[in-house]
């Protein structure tokens, strides 16, 4: 059986019998996804007592809309989105800048495309400053979480610590694939070069 | 050779999202920068693995599972037990009906046609009296449970 066939089953039984009224199979829902909410509202809701709040609310969204549930995705992609949604609501009305300006949006050196070579002409003496892993895990944190605009945050921990795919991303935050794809990209570079910057820093 | 690499190859490299080609191979094994570039990005999504996930330090069930409201009452088909039964009562009630029928009859020849719609009046309105407060109670109770909610 593949892992997402599964996937399916498990959270096919998992709904089944909450829907049948049995709560305990709720505690299973909570602990399968609370991991993913977690890393959604830490990045998107930046003060800590608006939290519990919020992930109540998530929850209870979650529960009320089981029934409506329909197996089209992972039952934790779902509760992400719904995660994100909840968060991006409650990011709006406080009117907390989240995605990218829309005149950002289309730099054409930017869009993710299959162009092999850099723009830059090439000089061999012009170096790039090597990372190292053991100063790499402190910093990394907080070079993450100064990302901008903050929804490149959200992106990187989705895709390299939730390890999920493009298409569960696009799912969950509802923007097209490409978009992510190409915000991702950005938000890999930024960090890799705000780190290069960090050092440099140090060593003057 | 003339540009870099650009960071969309260079991130696909680091990811294994791209195949690499004859010309890559070439300008990485010349190209100090594009090498230490490729490095760098490798070491960076290695490291995000195994970054420490930082926790909301929130106990969501404790949390959660209070506010849940209670689960409807699970309805009980109708199995084909009550079906029998109702069926048995239905032919207790109807087969003396059926064998005294005649004698019922002849008892309401002699009352007056006035004073036998006097009582089936009366009877109909203290029918109704008594399906209003069922009625009313019924939804009294309901209020409540849905206030426990
Ligand atoms: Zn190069």
């Amino acid at each position: 059986m593949s892992q997402t066939a599964a996937h399916n089953l498990s959270d096919q039984l998992l709904v089944e019998q909450v829907l049948k009224g049995n709560q305990q199979a709720f505690v299973l829902v909570i602990r399968q996804t609370e991991g993913l909410v977690a890393q959604i509202v830490l990045k998107m809701v930046r003060i800590t007592a608006d939290r519990p709040d919020i992930v109540q609310d998530i929850y209870l969204k979650a529960y009320k809309n089981l029934p409506s549930f329909r197996f089209n995705s992972k039952l934790s992609t779902w509760i992400g989105k719904i995660a994100y949604n909840t968060c991006l609501h409650y990011l709006e009305k406080r009117k907390l800048v989240f995605l990218p300006a829309t005149s950002e949006e289309k730099e054409p050196e930017e869009i993710f495309d299959n162009l092999s070579y850099n723009r830059q002409a090439y000089n061999v003496n012009e170096g790039e400053k090597r990372l190292s892993s053991r100063d790499l895990g402190a910093a990394l944190g907080a070079a993450i979480n100064n990302l901008s605009p903050p929804i490149y945050q959200t992106l990187i921990t989705l895709y390299h610590q939730e390890e999920m795919s493009y298409a569960e991303i696009a799912e969950i935050t509802s923007l097209p694939e490409g978009t992510v794809k190409n915000y991702l990209f950005r938000a890999r570079k930024a960090l890799k070069e705000n780190l290069l910057s960090d050092y440099q820093k140090e060593e003057l | 050779m003339k540009n870099h690499l650009s960071d969309n190859v260079l991130q696909a490299l680091a990811l294994d999202q791209q195949q690499v080609n004859e010309e890559m191979i070439t300008h990485l094994e010349q190209c100090d920068r594009c090498r230490e570039a490729l490095a760098n990005y490798q070491l960076l999504f290695t490291a995000l693995k195994t970054v420490e996930k930082p926790s909301l330090e929130i106990d969501i069930e404790a949390l959660v599972m209070p506010q849940l409201p209670k689960p409807a009452p699970v309805r009980q088909p109708v199995g084909w037990g009550n079906i029998w039964l109702a069926i048995l009562g239905v032919a207790i009630f109807s087969v003396p009906l059926f064998i005294t029928g005649r004698f019922i009859r002849n008892l309401f020849k002699e009352v007056p046609v006035m004073m036998l719609s006097i009582i089936l009046v009366g009877t109909l309105i203290i029918v109704g009296f008594l399906l209003r407060e069922i009625i009313n109670s019924y939804k009294e109770r309901k209020q409540l449970l849905n206030f426990y909610q």
